[in-house]
């Protein structure tokens, strides 16, 4: 059932990493050796079967890549898939940095910073008319994949968000916003992320009322860290390293209320435990993630039917009923079971992102003066991992 | 005083269905060196480890200078012990060692270093007190053992097989040692060992155990000269062991060679010790036997000469080794003999 | 060693000098193992952790900044991690000590039974342990179950899960057999017959103790404390876990910084900060060992 990663941490690239120079951090850290004895094997793979087998290399999330296996798809392509599970983000960066390019093919980056990794040269804009499946997106996904610079990055594939759970059996009444995790009744009974982004992201707008929580001023960042600390000092039992130990945490009863995450509503539920999403009035942050062709892509015309294939109806809706996961192409949702739709309300996405905030751009890399850099935000949170 | 410094009363050993030591009873007197003498498994080394307080016994009691101290732990009883391996403390100096019983008694710090100084020159290691234990010979740290229980000045100084772990000649040393020792200082000595040599050097009085029991008890001549039976007379020094039968009062151990002896008619077993037997065709003795030499063995200042009687049985004589190239060729008859009165007859069980 | 090895190749005859080639060339590998995996990246990091991360790159230089940082902004997450791993390996060592100590003079042949039970666990996988405590101290669990079943609580007790306790009980259990193991292959170097006369010259079972068997298993004492407090101190997991909410440990924030901060300098002069303070609390606590059991 739950064949999607449980320690799907999520957590942004610096943007000073997108916009590195030549002399980058993480290509000190990978080393050349590194870079040589990828390349040599790499070149060794290619070189040996490109008349026989073609093998795409993908980057991303556990179970993103299932919808390449479905229909002959590989078959028909004579190709095979090279797969290299991620546990957060920057290990996408990290492979591409240290002797990666030139092999990767795939990446499954967040929408909220396809565009940072096109900057630092990761990535290549795609061309969405050679995407037969590409007209399928619902519209919300299609404006959203060209909102950066009117180039597309990535496609749009799936989302989801950082949803308020509860326990009904545990709470006098349905939470309305995220500061009723602040009520002394469910002192001790709540849990955070344990993931600096979305901590941030979510808590933000609750604790100054800000729209667009990747704009914070000095003050704002301080208000919520603020927040985040007497929340931890005050009323949090614990900080899930994990999704999969969130959801425990409610099947196990020691919480009532948690940052929470879709499928940990199916995930409770084939524990026997009924847990229910709640709307706060603050909404929270949707997430979306998109499927991105690397720099140097050794497979370039594959790559693009690849990630025609995963938009493909049938891929879509295998995804999306495998992860409990929302789904982006329309006609797919009509295959999805009643179960996932409902999670997403389907009926009206409209409402659904509403709620779930998908903010266009990561933190920038320098302050303007107004606002915060990345740099700042994570100094200020780890002031709250220290307090 | 009134009784025996150290008396067992029944003291017995059973671990489940084996009996290690059967009911046990010794009187000790004060100022003996007393030696438990066995072959290994028959139970004495359980016995001192009883007496010791390492062992608890099944049954009986143990009794020091009047007093129950049958229930009391070792660090509680008047005893002291000198073990087989010696178990000294090896992070520490000979010094160390020693001196560990009296700073857990919190002696003054100038009584402890006169008493361990002294106990230092009584065995002979002034120059060693400052080694570490790992850092002695196997001679230097039984001198060391033997000072670490003796510093105490235990009522019952209890010894398991202390020198072992020693060769020949340094074992014969401590021999000396241990003697003058025991006359310098006095007080109860209880010596367990499988060493008959050992037991006659230094002990006054002896148990001889086997299988469990004390078989005999008594001065190590007696011993040595009335053994009890045939297990005894082979144990402690040698004996040539003749079984035969006793028929109307008289036992015949060859044809033609027959012993008076009153008593029941019974098999027994006739022991004469190897020094006893005289050699060659003029001896002039009670009981003749006919032989044949099969072998010649040479043991230093005397030699063993082993014999067959038309019997089968064999029979171990010892000579001076200067005769040894005096006698007959391996393989020749030869008559042997001794005096009545040297052999003794012992009822077979 | 050195000097072995040194004596090991003189003292060894060999007229053509082969059989000390066949040495050299079998001491290759793990001589080049040993550059290669602990010299050459010890030695990078170290000279990095001198260089300066500014915002776009990383600048080569001889900078205490780092260092100056660990200091100022980590010293409150560095101490509260040396003190946990001090209460874990102090805890798992004397538990360690006791466990060996009975088994190896105490148990018999039930002793070596016990003892291959608790190699077993080893075996385990370390989340696996982790997990198995969250479902025995959570406010479902185990123990809470079997304190209402019993009548002594009639609400769940929420203090067992989520704190420091349940950090020092999760890697107490996860790091004992690993305390156990040194330990009792001392003991077994420490003869009987030496508590045996211990005993006889007057010494309590707890004074033999501490007078004869402490004193020589000092090295061993010293590296399981050191062994479960290394561990302790680099583990950033079982705190994630189990421990309260958000007190991260040091390790947390040298992933971070190697992690989501891209910046190695910094991290490398907290691991070293980390090695440095931990050596320096192992000098210390061998010194005590040394000095309270010492011969005397």
């Amino acid at each position: 059932m739950r064949s999607f990663p449980q320690d799907h941490a999520r957590r942004a690239a610096s943007p000073a990493e997108a916009m590195a120079g030549a002399l980058s951090r993480r290509s000190l850290l990978g080393g050349a050796a590194a870079a040589l004895a990828a390349g040599v094997l790499g070149g060794f793979q290619q070189s040996a079967y490109a008349d026989a087998l073609k093998h795409v290399s993908f980057v991303g999330w556990e179970g993103y890549d299932a919808g390449f296996h479905v229909g002959n798809f590989l078959a028909k392509h004579n190709a095979t898939v090279d797969t290299t599970y991620i546990n957060a983000s920057e290990d996408m960066i990290t492979k591409l940095r240290s002797g990666g390019m030139g092999i990767v093919d795939l990446t499954t980056f967040n929408q909220m910073y396809a565009p940072l990794m096109a900057e630092a040269g990761l990535i290549v804009p795609l061309k969405t008319d050679r995407l037969t499946n590409f007209n399928e997106l619902l519209p919300k996904f299609k404006q959203m994949a060209f909102q950066s610079h009117g180039q597309c990055f990535g496609v749009p594939f799936t989302f989801s968000s950082c949803a308020l759970l509860y326990n009904p059996k545990m709470v006098s009444a349905a939470p309305t916003s995220w500061k009723d995790f602040l009520k002394p009744e469910y002192k001790g009974k709540v849990a955070l992320f344990s993931d600096a982004l979305t901590n941030i992201l979510v808590w933000a707008p609750v604790a100054t009322g800000v729209k667009d929580p990747t704009l914070l001023t000095p003050d704002q960042l301080d208000q919520t860290i603020q927040l985040l600390i007497t929340l931890k000092k005050d009323h949090v039992r614990a900080m899930p390293a994990s999704l999969g130990d969130g959801a425990d945490l409610l099947t196990r009863g020691e919480v009532a209320m948690i940052m929470g995450w879709e499928p940990m509503v199916l995930w409770c539920k084939a524990k026997g435990v009924d847990v229910s999403i709640a709307q706060p009035v603050e909404g929270t942050w949707g997430f979306v993630d998109t499927f991105n062709i690397a720099k140097q892509a050794p497979n370039l015309d594959l790559d693009y039917l690849f990630i025609d294939q995963v938009m493909s109806v049938d891929a879509q809706a295998k995804f999306g009923n495998d992860n409990f996961l929302g789904v982006t192409n329309g006609d797919a949702i009509a295959k999805l079971t009643p179960e996932v739709k409902a999670l997403y309300g389907f009926d009206n996405l409209d409402a659904y992102f509403a709620h779930a905030h998908v903010y266009p751009r990561m933190y920038p890399a320098q302050s303007d003066g107004a606002h915060v850099s990345y740099e700042q935000v994570l100094d200020a949170y780890e002031r709250f991992l220290k307090a | 005083m009134v009784g025996p410094l150290l008396e067992l009363r029944g003291l017995a050993k059973r671990y489940g269905a084996h009996t290690a030591v059967h009911p046990t009873s010794l009187a000790i007197e004060k100022n003996d060196f007393f030696a438990i003498l066995g072959p290994s498994g028959c139970g004495k080394t359980t016995l001192l480890r009883m007496i010791g307080g390492f062992v608890p016994p099944s049954e009986g009691r143990i009794l020091v200078a009047g007093a129950d101290v049958t229930r009391l732990p070792p660090e509680r009883r008047p005893t002291g012990m000198v073990f087989q391996n010696y178990g000294l403390f090896p992070h520490m100096t000979a010094r160390q060692n020693i001196a560990y019983g009296l700073r857990l008694r919190r002696t003054a710090r100038r009584d402890l270093d006169r008493a361990v100084d002294e106990m230092l020159a009584l065995v002979h290691l002034e120059a060693f007190a400052d080694r570490l234990v790992p850092q002695l010979s196997g001679g230097q740290r039984q001198r060391v053992a033997l000072a670490r229980a003796l510093i105490l000045k235990p009522q019952v100084l209890l010894l398991d097989e202390p020198l072992a772990a020693l060769d020949l000649k340094l074992r014969k040393a401590m021999h000396r040692e241990l003697r003058q020792i025991h006359q310098a200082i006095g007080g109860t000595f209880i010596l367990v060992s499988h060493d008959q040599t050992e037991v006659m050097t230094l002990a006054n009085r002896v148990a001889v155990m086997n299988g469990g029991k004390v078989v005999q008890q008594g001065a190590p001549r007696d011993i040595y000269t009335r053994p009890a039976d045939a297990f005894v007379s082979a144990f402690v020094g040698e004996a040539n062991i003749l079984p035969a039968n006793r028929l109307r009062g008289v036992i015949e151990l060859a044809p033609g060679t027959v012993l008076a002896d009153p008593g029941p008619d019974q098999p027994v077993n006739v022991v004469i010790r190897p020094e006893q037997i005289q050699f060659g065709p003029g001896a002039e003795t009670a009981i003749r036997l006919q032989a044949r030499m099969v072998d010649a063995i040479f043991l230093g200042p005397f030699s063993h000469l082993r014999c067959e009687l038309a019997t089968g049985a064999s029979l171990l004589v010892q000579i001076d080794s200067n005769d040894l190239n005096r006698m007959p060729a391996l393989g020749s008859n030869v008559t042997l003999g001794w005096q009545a009165g040297n052999h003794l007859v012992l009822d077979q069980a | 060693m050195p000097e072995n090895l040194a004596t090991k190749l003189t003292a060894t005859p060999s007229p053509d000098g082969r059989s000390r080639i066949a040495t050299i060339v079998l001491l290759l590998p793990a001589f080049l193992v040993f550059l290669g995996l602990f010299v050459a990246p010890l030695s990078f990091f170290f000279v990095q952790s001198f260089w300066k991360a500014s915002i776009f790159s990383i600048v080569p230089g001889f900078y205490l900044d780092n260092y100056i940082e660990v200091f100022t902004q980590y010293s409150g997450p560095l101490l509260r991690t040396l003190d946990i791993a001090f209460l874990v390996a102090t805890v798992t060592t004397i538990l360690g000590f006791l466990f060996a100590y009975a088994v190896r003079f105490s148990l018999g042949s039930l002793g070596n039974v016990l003892l291959l039970t608790a190699l077993t666990t080893l075996f385990g996988g370390y989340l696996v342990k982790i997990y198995a405590w969250l479902t025995i101290l959570g406010v479902d669990g185990i123990l809470n179950s079997a304190l209402i079943r019993l009548g002594l609580i009639r609400q769940p007790l929420q203090i067992l899960l989520y704190n420091t306790g349940a950090v020092v009980v999760t890697l107490t259990h996860y790091l004992l057999p690993l305390a156990i193991l040194p330990i009792y292959g001392a003991l077994r170097e420490v003869d009987e017959t030496e508590l045996a006369a211990a005993r006889d010259m007057g010494a309590s079972g707890g004074r033999a103790m501490r007078d004869i068997v402490l004193p020589q298993i000092r090295p061993a004492l010293l590296a399981s404390f050191g062994l479960c407090f290394l561990l302790a101190a680099g583990d950033y997991v079982t705190p994630a876990l189990v421990g309260s909410p958000g007190r991260a440990m040091f390790g947390n924030f040298i992933q971070e910084q190697f992690s989501l901060r891209m910046n190695t300098p910094e991290g490398a002069a907290m691991s070293f900060t980390l090695i440095a303070a931990s050596l320096a609390l192992l000098c210390v606590v061998g010194f005590v060992i040394n000095r309270v059991f010492r011969a005397r």
